[in-house]
């Protein structure tokens, strides 16, 4: 009776670590478009203006429709007459567990590539650029990563800004407290209630925090652009036939200048305009035909 | 599923630390607020057995209203709302200048949260074992106080180690929800460790073995105590 009760342990720790290599199939994706004609978009919900629901809850934002325009070129490529979009909403906790299991097919938000990551999904070309600054209260008076010496910041764990700002703060020898916050929101709460002077954070997610705050007059966006976080749409492993798809279709988009016509679309109106970090990252994907 | 297993990850640096550093904070949170619980639990416990009405009355409030509001919020309310409340420079102080502010409101509010449950089980074992021992102690001379604290006390403690042993255990995993205020406890380290390497079933693996393990810890430190103070015999009637 122990013995089978340890084989059955054995055997279920054994499909743990042997078991997934020999599982994966070649072209999952492929093969499910040909047979069911559906494509499963993973989407933020509140990533303005990046990937979020619209008023009428429809997914939106500069990811989906370079996405939808992605989509348009899987169809054009493999001949499908329809393709049938299956929206699933993904959090920064669900998003990689999710790609990776095969739920979504792509990741139409705005997730930092690296190459951690990388061992456990892959990558669509850069879609967007970020770089981490300081949101404040106007009224703090700071206006550099000097300004923040003997004052407490605020930082999301997980991300890439909490190493960045370890570094700026060996850097430049500053004397800070560091408050570590579980999201967004909970760094712009830290701002407004003065618990933290400033949230450090790469400044993609300062859009949709501004618009979020009740008293958006009050806050500032400053600092020098810091760091390299370049983002790009996950797609699950073992898929070399879509992630062609999805690089070719981009790189047209780069090359057409349509890519940074939907930028202006969704950015525009806050001002941003494509920075030359991307705009190099672009040309490097201008792959000639 | 194309999921790559990666145990090493947890060897390797900054990884290790991390799960490491959880752990000491699981443990800091644990130990202080389960002892808030159990002294603001045993004070409201022997008022829940007072015979002044005011004084009941007041324990009562305190456990129906820490007891039924869900910890989750009463944690949001302790790290947000309270230092609204507070005069400016006060409130300042405790979001700021306080040690550790977050760490400090999280022992509080599980504290507190958990005292309610604390309280319960003191009544119920000074109920059980030592309330109708009390006139006979007031009859040979004792003062009230000192009726509590050298009889019924002894015996109504020594009754509810078990289910101390539960409270214990459940404030040890409730520490888990003072991520959610930004403390990097063990759940947070995992979820961390998650974020940067993609690798969350390894570190919550270990997690839970590490929780596992501290529960086990737990039980075994509570039965040496029961032992100690005769709990069982207690129990067996073998007094």
């Amino acid at each position: 009776m122990k013995a089978k009760h340890a084989l059955a342990v054995a055997a279920v720790l054994s499909m743990g670590i042997a078991a997934p290599a020999a599982a994966q199939t070649v072209d999952a994706i492929v093969a499910k478009l040909r047979a069911t004609g559906t494509l499963s978009m993973g989407y933020r919900e509140t990533l303005l203006p990046t990937s979020y629901l619209d008023e009428n809850k429809k997914p939106t934002g500069y990811a989906v429709e370079m996405c939808h325009r992605i989509i348009d070129e899987v169809k054009k490529e493999l001949k499908l007459p329809e393709i049938k979009v299956n929206y699933v909403p993904v959090t920064i906790q669900t998003r990689q567990a999710l790609v990776a299991n095969g739920t979504i097919d792509i990741e139409c938000g705005g997730t930092v590539n690296t190459f951690g990551r990388n061992k456990q999904v892959d990558f669509s070309p850069v879609s967007y650029v970020a770089a981490s600054q300081l949101l404040v209260l106007k009224k703090s008076g700071i206006a550099d990563f000097k300004d923040l010496n003997g004052k407490i910041v605020a930082v999301a764990t997980g991300g890439s800004s909490e190493p960045e700002l370890k570094h700026i703060i060996e850097e430049n020898k500053l004397n800070v407290r560091v408050l570590t916050v579980n999201d967004h929101a909970a760094g712009l709460i830290a701002v407004e209630s003065r618990r933290a002077d400033a949230y450090f954070n790469d400044n993609a997610a300062f859009f949709s925090l501004i618009k979020q705050s009740k008293a958006p007059d009050n806050l500032a966006v400053v600092g020098p652009e810091y760091g390299y976080s370049p983002q790009g749409f996950m797609v699950p492993k073992n898929n070399p036939t879509f992630l062609w798809i999805v690089n070719h279709a981009m790189g047209q988009m780069f090359k057409s200048g349509e890519a940074e016509k939907i930028y202006n679309k969704w950015f525009g109106p806050f001002g941003a305009t494509v920075g030359p970090k991307l705009k190099a990252a672009w040309e490097t994907f201008s792959y000639p035909e | 599923m194309n999921y790559r297993w990666n145990w090493e990850i947890l060897l390797q640096e900054p990884y290790w630390s991390w799960i490491w550093s959880g752990l000491e904070w699981t443990l800091l949170i644990s130990l202080s607020s389960w002892c808030v619980a159990l002294v603001v639990g045993t004070l409201f416990g022997i008022a829940r057995t007072a015979s002044n009405r005011a004084v009941r009355a007041a324990a009562d409030i305190y456990v129906g209203l820490f007891r039924n509001v869900p910890p989750l919020v009463q944690l949001f309310l302790w790290y947000s709302v309270f230092p609204e409340v507070l005069p400016e420079a006060l409130g300042l102080w405790v979001k700021r200048d306080m040690p550790s502010p977050q760490f400090v409101t999280a022992a509080v509010a599980i504290g507190l949260f958990m005292a309610a449950r604390v309280a319960e089980q003191v009544r119920a074992g000074i109920g059980a074992v030592g309330l109708r021992l009390l006139p006979a102690a007031l009859a040979t001379g004792l003062r009230p106080w000192q009726a509590y604290r050298l009889i019924l006390l002894p015996l109504g403690l020594r009754a509810i180690t078990k289910p101390l042993t539960s409270e214990f255990l459940i404030t040890v995993k409730m520490s888990s929800i003072a991520l959610t205020i930004g403390v990097l406890e063990l759940t947070a380290e995992s979820r961390h460790i998650e974020n940067y390497t993609f690798q969350g079933f390894e570190a919550f693996g270990v997690a839970t073995l590490i929780y596992l393990l501290l529960g086990l810890g737990v039980t075994g430190v509570m039965s040496l105590v029961d032992r100690y103070f005769g709990g069982d015999k207690l129990r067996r009637g073998d007094r």
